[in-house]
């Protein structure tokens, strides 16, 4: 286990800002309470090409279990391809959907077909936030405001207006359903 | 028993008698070879190669003489066709024949080096919230630009969609009040019978009328 080098903190940074906005700084510089003190603050730790969104304190800890026992520590944000690009997890959507840019809103009709791993279509969205590109990182949430996932836009904002009912408006890039779908392999490496 | 006796006294008999031949054949050769060293050495030659061509009726062809040669000389002797094998092929590198430059795998840290240096650069790991925070100002920046493109381009490329629409609805107005002309005349022509009618479906009867009045006049000479 060891911090992130500057390229893997520019990529993960990069992957993350997909998703979120200027208030992506909170994850690194979280406001101190009273009587916090520097070892509560949160740091990136890079695990068997996973890395993990983590508290200092804990990590410092985590220093003390052999490298082959330690299983996962804080919460997996993502890993690392062999290519050097980074893959985000469905386990990173606690820490990016509090922070998302561009939201959309799923009718209770459509989260069953996005819980299982499709495409979101034009039908079954409820809301969505105006002015989104395409191809843009989106948070996909229910209509009570739970996260339930994240995707990237097929479309814009006024193209998806105009588009038939049936057409995809987000395609899927991880949703909570993978907790059970890929139970078996989402936190062995 | 006397008989075993006798035969082992008889072959011993022989032994000594065989190697007494020998050692005065011995003598008599070397009495010879004496002889031969003194006298000319041509007359006893011929004869014996005279006996011995009598004998046998073979001729032996003279011995190959060996010629030894000083390691790194050249041999006058030697064919030039050997040379010209044994001489060095010449070694064309991949830039003289064109071949195309194999794909190499350069470590990150190895291309992150400056050139020349001969050193590669380290990993800097990044664990405190300053770097941390220029790193992620950097990338903010670089996404915002990125989305900001994406928007402006998105309003432009809405613009020119909606132009297209007006432009589309106007023509699809203009060609549907053409026909609305159409029709209107089909409907009118029926009242006015024979009246020509322009594209627009406007009556030209009155005009039809002229040109026949017109046809009809006449110069007459006196």
């Amino acid at each position: 286990m060891r911090a992130l080098t500057d390229v893997e903190t520019q990529t993960l940074f990069s992957k993350l800002a997909n998703y979120t906005g200027r208030s992506l700084n909170q994850l690194i510089a979280p406001t101190m309470s009273n009587g916090e003190t520097d070892e509560d603050r949160y740091v990136f730790r890079l695990h068997e090409s996973r890395v993990y969104y983590v508290r200092l304190s804990l990590a410092n800890l985590a220093t003390s279990i052999a490298r082959e026992n330690l299983l996962s520590l804080g919460t997996c944000l993502g890993k690392f391809t062999k290519t050097g690009k980074f893959r985000l997890h469905i386990t990173a959507l606690d820490v990016i959907a509090p922070h998302a840019r561009y939201k959309i809103w799923v009718k209770p009709n459509g989260e069953m077909p996005f819980l299982y791993g499709g495409n979101i279509v034009k039908a079954h969205v409820g809301r969505w936030s105006e002015d989104c590109p395409e191809h843009q990182g989106v948070v996909v949430l229910g209509m009570d405001d739970t996260p339930l996932g994240f995707g990237v836009t097929a479309r814009s904002t006024a193209e998806a207006r105009k588009m038939d009912p049936t057409g995809i408006v987000t395609f899927r890039q991880g949703d909570v359903g993978e907790y059970l779908r890929d139970e078996d392999t989402l936190f062995v490496t | 028993m006397p008989s075993t006796e006798i035969l082992y006294i008889r072959s011993k008999i022989a032994c000594t008698v065989m190697a007494v031949k020998t050692s005065v054949k011995k003598s008599q050769t070397s009495t010879s070879r004496s002889s031969k060293s003194g006298s000319s050495s041509s007359a006893p030659r011929r004869s014996k190669t005279t006996s011995s061509s009598s004998s046998h009726k073979i001729t032996r062809r003279p011995a190959a003489k060996q010629v030894r040669t000083k390691p790194g000389h050249h041999n006058p002797t030697a064919s030039t066709t050997a040379a010209s094998q044994r001489k060095k092929r010449r070694i064309y590198t991949d830039a003289e024949l064109d071949l195309p430059a194999l794909n190499t795998i350069t470590p990150a840290s190895a291309a992150a080096a400056p050139r020349g240096s001969g050193k590669k650069k380290n990993k800097i790991y990044i664990d405190d919230r300053e770097s941390m925070m220029t790193i992620m100002a950097l990338v903010t920046a670089e996404k915002e630009g990125q989305i900001e493109s994406k928007m402006v381009r998105m309003r432009r490329m809405e613009e020119i969609r909606d132009a297209r629409r007006v432009e589309a609805e106007k023509k699809e107005e203009e060609r549907r009040k053409r026909l609305e002309g159409v029709k209107k005349g089909l409907k009118g022509g029926r009242k006015v019978a024979g009246g020509e009618r322009d594209y627009d479906g406007e009556v030209k009867g009155e005009e039809r009328n002229d040109t026949k009045k017109l046809a009809k006049k006449r110069v007459a000479f006196a």
